[in-house]
């Protein structure tokens, strides 16, 4: 996996973007800011609010360098720069670019890829159990929850992490699994290619047309369909993720003088009745292409699992009787359908909206249309290779300089697990779910990911059934939760570093003043001398009072570990 | 470049005005309500079972049609606890009839029903009562659902979370995490004091000041849940609904929060048989009155009776169609019913109707009588919130029947 070349690409000025962050407020007197680059004062007497000087001196909305590199890496990584990094930065800003590309081959870039195809399938559910039985007796429900719903994920990182052309998230054909994926779902073979996290390289080789991340398993188990409305949620669910476009979400208006009551009176009206018809034109023939079982209980399951029955290849005949298709074309199949989306131009464009509405923290259809046309260009050019669109949304100078985002549970818990060293967990001996299915005890999960047990929703997360939008603010139960996992984290620090003949990850041999700062500027992004100052002072206190340092050491990083730069950056 | 629309502008009413602003129950008996608990019945009860009675379109399940008070329902003896609500709410009910919510998905539906809009940034009814009565609560809004959408109002809402992990963070004890113990208290403080006073102080052009003011505040409102942590009862990952309903009443009584989302833990899709609605009724309607009992305090009997001042509002994102479909189930249909009880609620009445097919008939909003305009469920909640004597945030005319 080797990072995208660099083109250089020259960027273009972002004209206007200051005054509009005025108006938001945004432009306050910027305390912790360094010195303007051009060797210029800052202004000694702070401007108020409607002080003109705010809409002449278009420097003071200028991020640093420093801002800039922990933006970018939270944007594409999840965690906040090394001290290294930072050192780079500092000495020639313009190494962002380089050093960004440099990690668009790490496990937290795909990890971020990760996400962002979460919030566009929303398939982490933990409303929809599996049977914990057979091959899979003894592993913990929460492994196998995991496997099963990040597994299309993994899949879709693969493509974008190697560098393929991005079409092949719909036109692939092999996905990964693990062990314990391979004992859920049949079809699965592995082909004795790459390897990465435990994700071997599989092909399904039950038949099922190959048609990257729509052949899986796992995703038809997020969507079921409810049978009688012949895969129609599955086709506006495969639509919405890869067109970028709800038809659910259209009005529906019952005024027309259609019987409701005469079921082929409905019929004919799905098919010529433009209030009906619009939509159903579209989703009916995609429906038809999906050849997967409607829905089943989890009782029902018989591991492994086939969701892909050949039986239901042309079940479309007898139901719905509307022969597959997309958008006006014949497909004779579920690949040809992967590929007829491929060539879709909304395809590339869904794909640009949603790695910009990511940088952006905007939901796709929001993204500005401008900024879409501009990250297309340099998307297409690279041949669709997704890493190339990330890196040009993460560096944007719009992105760069907007307001605060808002850090996402799973990106809360790449950046603690990247600082402390360990991820922050819990386990669970008991059955899962009042025994209501499998027997398995639930066992270790990532507190900021599981919904089931952790804390994944009261930390702002989505909820992936109901397609929530993310919190993008603090909640009285995000502080509780920041609360305990700065607690955690401190004490894990703590322990690792300080204990005789450790290598500190965290906190580095030297001066405690050393020390502090660079904790600082790890964990914070900058080292202020007044901040600095309050944690020496603070750190004296607890050291003089309990007569320990480590202790100390806890109490000081508890302040850290929930500062509000690690919940906005 | 922040397209929501902020808390101050919500919280002002800056979105829309009322056409007709409301004063709430200026010139009624009623109370002005304190405390809303939200009861959801998710994936499309048919509404012909029970609150819209339609004997020809239940699939021949048995049933008569039985007048609480001006209240028509469908009852059935193999359903008591319908004939029971109705029955003890007798005089303090109201349903809202013929809702248009324009759509047929689950999501588009529930975010209609809860914040009268399709969007996704509009605060739900839940959340819009709790910044207008609550504030001053640790928890204005508690979510013990699964559902909710506190837009730009977020900072207001907490959940319990499926496991009931709310209690688990605030009991050091029982906790998912607790392996280190907790800071000493002057510790503690000041780690707090030093949290909130960097929040205050950083800047930056990246600065959003809502968020940092979000941040303090859900500082003081943490700290606040912890002291009424006790009111959330037992950290059991298993709770059953009598459990959850007192967990809800209990999270009202003892000033925790003043409003409750709760889901009913049913689902009313039933796409392939239509059978399973009367059973579906039938358990809801036992949970409905099971939070009746947690709100009138009588598992404890020490505890004052909220049922006087609180706003219960039960509704289902949308109704199934018409006539079963070849599976016998019956399919989506994009208008919702209403169903409101408690003692500021004006009841033994019906607002809203539907013709034969469950269509929606358009109404007069002011005497709920025919007219010409098709209600909304905006119009519902415009109505809601006047129950509380706030102002209709809604950029639509309130159902002033309601009132």
């Amino acid at each position: 996996m080797q990072p995208p070349p660099n083109p250089r690409r020259p960027r273009r000025p972002h004209p206007g973007t200051w005054p509009l962050l005025a108006l938001l407020g945004c432009a306050e007197p910027p305390a912790y800011l360094p010195a303007p680059e051009d060797g210029s004062s800052t202004p000694a007497t702070a401007p108020g609010p409607d002080d003109p000087a705010l809409f002449v001196d278009p420097r003071s909305t200028e991020p640093t360098a420093a801002a800039k590199l922990v933006r970018a890496s939270m944007i594409l990584r999840g965690v906040r720069p090394s001290l290294d990094e930072h050192a780079r930065v500092a000495a020639d800003p313009d190494a962002l670019e380089d050093l960004a590309r440099s990690w668009l081959a790490t496990e937290a870039f795909a990890a971020t890829v990760r996400d962002i195809h979460e919030q566009a399938w929303l398939i982490d559910n933990a409303f929809v159990l599996l049977a914990a039985s057979d091959g899979v007796r003894d592993v913990p429900m929460a492994t196998i929850q995991r496997t099963v719903w990040d597994a299309p994920l993994h899949e879709i990182a693969a493509v974008v992490v190697d560098g393929r052309p991005y079409t092949e998230v719909v036109t692939g054909q092999t996905t990964v699994a693990d062990p314990v994926l391979a004992e859920i779902w049949s079809g699965l073979t592995p082909t004795g290619a790459g390897e990465t996290q435990g994700w071997t390289e599989h092909a399904w080789t039950d038949g099922r047309p190959r048609a990257g991340v729509l052949s899986h398993s796992s995703l038809w188990l997020r969507y079921r369909s409810a049978g009688i409305n012949y895969n129609r949620g599955r086709a506006n669910a495969l639509y919405r993720a890869l067109l970028c476009e709800d038809l659910l979400a259209r009005e529906v208006d019952l005024t027309s003088d259609v019987d409701l009551a005469d079921p082929e009176a409905t019929n004919e009206a799905i098919r010529s009745d433009p209030a009906c018809a619009t939509c159903h034109a579209i989703l009916d023939p995609i429906a038809s292409a999906l050849p997967f079982r409607p829905q089943w209980r989890a009782d029902e399951m018989d591991l492994p699992f086939a969701v892909y029955d050949p039986a239901f290849d042309d079940l479309w005949a007898t139901t719905s009787e509307v022969a597959p298709g997309f958008v006006g074309t014949p497909v004779a199949d579920l690949a040809e359908l992967g590929a007829a989306i491929a060539a879709d131009p909304r395809f590339v464009d869904c794909a640009v909206r949603r790695f910009a509405g990511h940088a952006l923290q905007l939901p796709p259809g929001e993204v500005d249309p401008a900024l879409v046309t501009e990250l297309r260009e340099p998307f297409v050019t690279s041949g669709l290779d997704a890493r190339e669109l990330a890196l040009q949304a993460a560096l944007h100078p719009d992105v760069l300089a907007g307001p605060w985002l808002r850090a996402t549970p799973a990106q809360l818990d790449r950046q603690l697990t990247d600082l402390v060293g360990t991820p922050w967990t819990a386990t669970l001996d008991e059955p899962c779910c009042g025994g209501r299915a499998g027997s398995s005890p639930y066992g270790t999960f990532h507190l900021l990911r599981d919904r089931r047990f952790g804390f994944h929703m009261l930390a702002g997360g989505m909820d992936a059934l109901f397609d929530e939008a993310p919190v993008r603010t603090s909640t009285p139960t995000t502080r509780l939760v920041l609360q305990s996992m700065a607690r955690d984290a401190a004490a894990g620090v703590v322990a690792r570093d300080l204990s005789p003949g450790a290598a500190g990850r965290l906190i580095v041999a030297g001066p405690l003043q050393v020390q502090v700062e660079q904790v600082h500027l790890r964990v914070l992004g900058e080292a202020h001398p007044d901040e600095v100052a309050d944690s020496l002072a603070l750190w004296e206190r607890v050291r003089d009072r309990s007569g320990d340092p480590d202790r100390a050491w806890e109490v000081v990083l508890t302040a850290l570990f929930q500062d509000i730069r690690l919940l906005h950056y | 470049m922040n397209p929501w629309p902020t808390r101050r502008s919500l919280l002002t009413g800056a979105l829309g005005a009322s056409v007709l602003p409301l004063v709430a129950s200026a010139a009624s008996a009623v109370p002005l309500a304190r405390h809303l608990v939200v009861v959801l019945a998710y994936g499309g009860w048919d509404t012909a079972y029970a609150v819209d009675p339609k004997p020809d379109r239940v699939g021949g399940a048995a049933g008569r049609l039985a007048t609480f008070d001006g209240v028509d329902v469908w009852v059935d003896d193999a359903r008591p606890s319908v004939e029971d609500f109705f029955a003890r709410t007798r005089g303090a009910t109201r349903l809202v009839r013929g809702v248009d919510v324009a759509s047929v998905s689950h999501g588009v539906c529930l975010r209609a029903v809860l914040t009268g809009s399709h969007e996704r940034e509009v605060p739900d009814i839940g959340t819009r009562v709790a910044a207008g009565v609550g504030a001053d609560v640790p928890l204005p809004c508690l979510n013990m659902g699964s559902v909710g959408q506190p837009g730009p109002l977020a900072s207001l809402v907490g959940r319990t979370g499926q496991s009931n992990q709310l209690a688990a963070l605030l009991d050091p004890i029982a906790g998912l995490v607790t392996p280190h113990g907790a800071l000493e208290p002057w510790e503690a403080a000041e780690v707090a004091e030093l949290v909130s006073r960097r929040a205050q102080v950083v800047r930056g052009p990246a600065h959003v000041p809502e968020r940092v003011a979000d941040f303090v505040d859900t500082g003081w409102r943490a700290e606040a849940m912890k002291l009424r942590a006790a009111a959330l009862g037992p950290v059991d990952r298993e709770l059953s609904w009598e459990a959850r309903a007192d967990q809800a009443a209990s999270a009202l009584r003892r000033g925790l929060s003043r409003v409750v989302l709760l889901d009913a833990g049913l689902d009313f899709d039933t796409h392939r048989s239509n059978g399973p609605q009367g059973a579906l009724h039938e358990e809801l309607f036992a949970r409905l009155g099971t939070v009746l009992d947690a709100l009138e305090g009588r598992h404890d009997p020490g505890a004052n009776d909220l049922l006087g001042d609180t706003v219960v509002l039960v509704v289902s994102e949308m109704s199934r169609s018409p006539v079963l479909n070849p599976s016998g189930g019956k399919d989506h249909w994009p208008v919702a019913t209403y169903l409101l009880c408690g003692g500021p609620v004006r009841g033994g009445r019906v607002v809203g109707s539907t013709d034969p097919d469950g269509r929606a008939l358009p109404i007069d909003l002011v005497t709920g009588s025919a007219g010409s305009t098709v209600l909304t469920p905006a119009a519902v909640l415009g109505a809601v919130m006047a129950l509380f004597g706030l102002d209709n945030p809604y950029d639509t005319e309130a159902l002033h029947a309601l009132l």
